[in-house]
């Protein structure tokens, strides 16, 4: 077997196995959704492009699929770049590139939540630190408003609960682990503190905490419905821990109180750090490519949202989300890279994204492959495994090349970079 | 790890704690050995996995005493890759490969759940 990389959500684990022999896909390490990922993009490695009008396909080799490809965005007025899941750096940074050369908007799902939870002050906060620091320092553990279980099956066992470290040479049982939902889950078997929140209670439970820590207001009576002992068990948990993770989720970035309840967290670990402790908070979002491309915009802008280049230079997108401007049907050419647009979008900009034409480049077998005006495939990355990918935790990793990979011709970065050049060249003449 | 911890686990027995043997502690020696009887020895035992409900997540792996000693960077949260564990992710489900070195069957016989408490999705049942 051979070393790969995974890249089937954020946290690219790079310490697992593979193996293709006679269309028979093994793995050693790869959770659930890693390994299944794995086998179904192994047999679609082939390169291939069909096109589709009026209900009929063509058959197109690369060359007379790129050259349809570069025509359609010349000839758009309104181009969207939309995607990115799942792509490396280095076919994220040529796509921000081809976005300029066409004045087009670039966009991925980072902007579903993580772009404004990453914008948000709490980052501004020296709040690097890595998945690594956390395995050997990480005291107290607090899971909130995140499932790991459910999206990120190794983040425990890899990184966080379980794992020993330097400074937690018990693993498991050097640590305490906290986790806060609106309801009972799965993530919730390894806590110590188990604290179930009514739907929005965020800011007040993170309130209610940081006024204990400081003695403004000690814990004494039920809040939000929870017994004062259980709150009072959960800082005092946070007054013995030297070093206090907080991984906050969907329930905190999808909860429509984003930046109410990022500003009650930063508080909290500014209250922990006032006391002499070590305190961090950190994003739990599974998708693989958006942080790469957070990190990529940021180079551009200084925003880490929708980036629009329709005058020629870099700006964030104003007035209207990307999503608005698809449920109104503003974009007459989509190309999307990397993503099964119609599985992330949500329900009304995937009804608006019908109505473009859309080039889909990315592998073959999803939604988006099976309706795009023109559909590239290509092998997905874990295959091709060429250049790197950027963590949850901002640390880039380098994709390992495998024996699975001289199975997979061109890949995502190998397209969209002769896509560009072909369309400059275009431009030029 | 704290004597208790050790204790619960069945890598200690109350004997092992030298201030409970002194004098005045009698009482207290007798009922904590008696607590700790059944901890001391597991004669029927077994560890199920259901792939069905497994995700592969791995804490067992990470979790098992054995693991961490037989193959330790699985301590540090690596995967397993050898064939000494008793349990390893295949294709994205774990796997118990080496159930007769589980610490519950002899020599060891200790009443250790640790895979079990710690598996999220009650995929492994222990009797
Ligand atoms: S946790 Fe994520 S990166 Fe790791 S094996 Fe599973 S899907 Fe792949
Ligand atoms: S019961 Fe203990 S020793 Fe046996 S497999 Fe589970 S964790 Fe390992
Ligand atoms: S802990 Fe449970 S779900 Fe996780 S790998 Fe082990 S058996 Fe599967």
């Amino acid at each position: 077997m051979d070393d790969i990389v995974c890249n089937r959500c954020s946290l690219l684990c790079d310490d697992v196995l593979a193996q293709i022999r006679d269309m028979e896909t093994k793995s050693l390490g790869l959770c659930r959704l890693g390994h299944t990922h794995l086998e179904r993009v192994a047999h679609f490695s082939k390169i291939d492009a069909i096109s589709r009008k009026n209900g009929v396909e063509n058959g197109l080799n690369l060359d007379e699929a790129l050259t349809m490809a570069a025509e359609t965005l010349i000839s758009a007025k309104h181009p969207l770049l939309y995607g990115w899941s799942r792509c490396t750096n280095e076919t994220i940074s040529e796509g921000l590139s081809l976005a300029k050369t066409l004045k087009a908007v670039f966009d991925s799902s980072a902007s579903m939540g993580l772009s404004q939870s990453m914008s948000h002050n709490i980052h501004n906060m020296k709040l690097e630190t890595d998945l690594e620091a956390v395995q050997n320092n990480g005291e107290f553990i607090i899971y909130w408003g995140s499932n790991p279980v459910e999206s990120s099956h190794r983040h425990a066992s890899r990184f966080t609960v379980f794992p020993r470290g330097e400074n937690v040479p018990q693993g498991v049982e050097s640590r305490i682990t906290g986790v806060v939902d609106v309801r009972e889950t799965e993530t919730m078997k390894m806590g110590n503190h188990r604290i179930i929140i009514p739907q929005g209670g965020d800011s007040e439970l993170a309130r209610a905490l940081i006024d204990d820590l400081t003695g403004k207001t000690p814990l004494k009576t039920p809040i939000l419905g929870l017994p004062a002992a259980t709150l009072v068990g959960i800082s005092q948990a946070l007054r013995k821990s030297d070093f206090t993770v907080i991984f906050y989720g969907s329930g905190i970035i999808n909860s429509g109180k984003t930046a109410e309840n990022l500003s009650l967290l930063a508080e909290l670990i500014q209250t922990l750090r006032d006391l002499g402790k070590n305190a961090y908070a950190m994003p739990m979002w599974h998708e693989p490519s958006d942080m790469s491309v957070i990190k990529s915009s940021k180079k551009l802008t200084s925003t880490h949202l929708a980036i629009d280049f329709s005058s020629g230079k870099p700006t964030q997108l104003s007035a209207k989300t990307t999503f608005q401007r698809l449920t109104a049907k503003e974009f007459d050419v989509v190309l999307v890279v990397g993503t099964d647009a119609f599985a992330v979008l949500p329900g009304q900009a995937a009804r608006g994204l019908t109505s473009s034409n859309i080039i889909y480049i990315g592998s073959g077998g999803s939604l988006m492959d099976q309706w795009a005006q023109l559909s590239l495939r290509v092998a997905d990355d874990i295959m091709s495994a060429s250049g790197s990918m950027t963590r949850i935790d901002m640390k880039d990793i380098q994709l390992k090349s495998w024996s699975g990979s001289k199975m997979a011709s061109q890949n995502v970065f190998d397209v969209i970079t002769r896509l560009h050049r072909l369309i400059e060249a275009r431009l030029k003449d | 790890m704290a004597f208790a911890t050790k204790l619960a686990l069945g890598d200690v027995n109350a004997d092992d704690c030298p201030p409970l043997l002194e004098p005045g502690f009698e009482k207290n020696l007798k009922t904590i050995r008696e607590l700790t009887a059944p901890l001391l020895s597991t004669a029927e035992t077994g560890v199920k996995l259901d792939e069905e409900k497994c995700t592969g997540c791995g804490n067992c792996v990470v979790a098992c005493p054995v693991d961490v000693a037989v193959e330790p960077p699985t301590g540090i949260g690596k995967a397993a890759r050898g064939d000494v564990t008793v349990f390893r992710i295949d294709n994205g489900v774990a796997k118990i490969i080496n159930l007769e070195k589980c610490r519950r069957f002899p020599p060891d016989r200790l009443n250790c759940r640790v895979c079990e408490q710690y598996c999220c999705t009650d995929a492994i049942e222990i009797w």
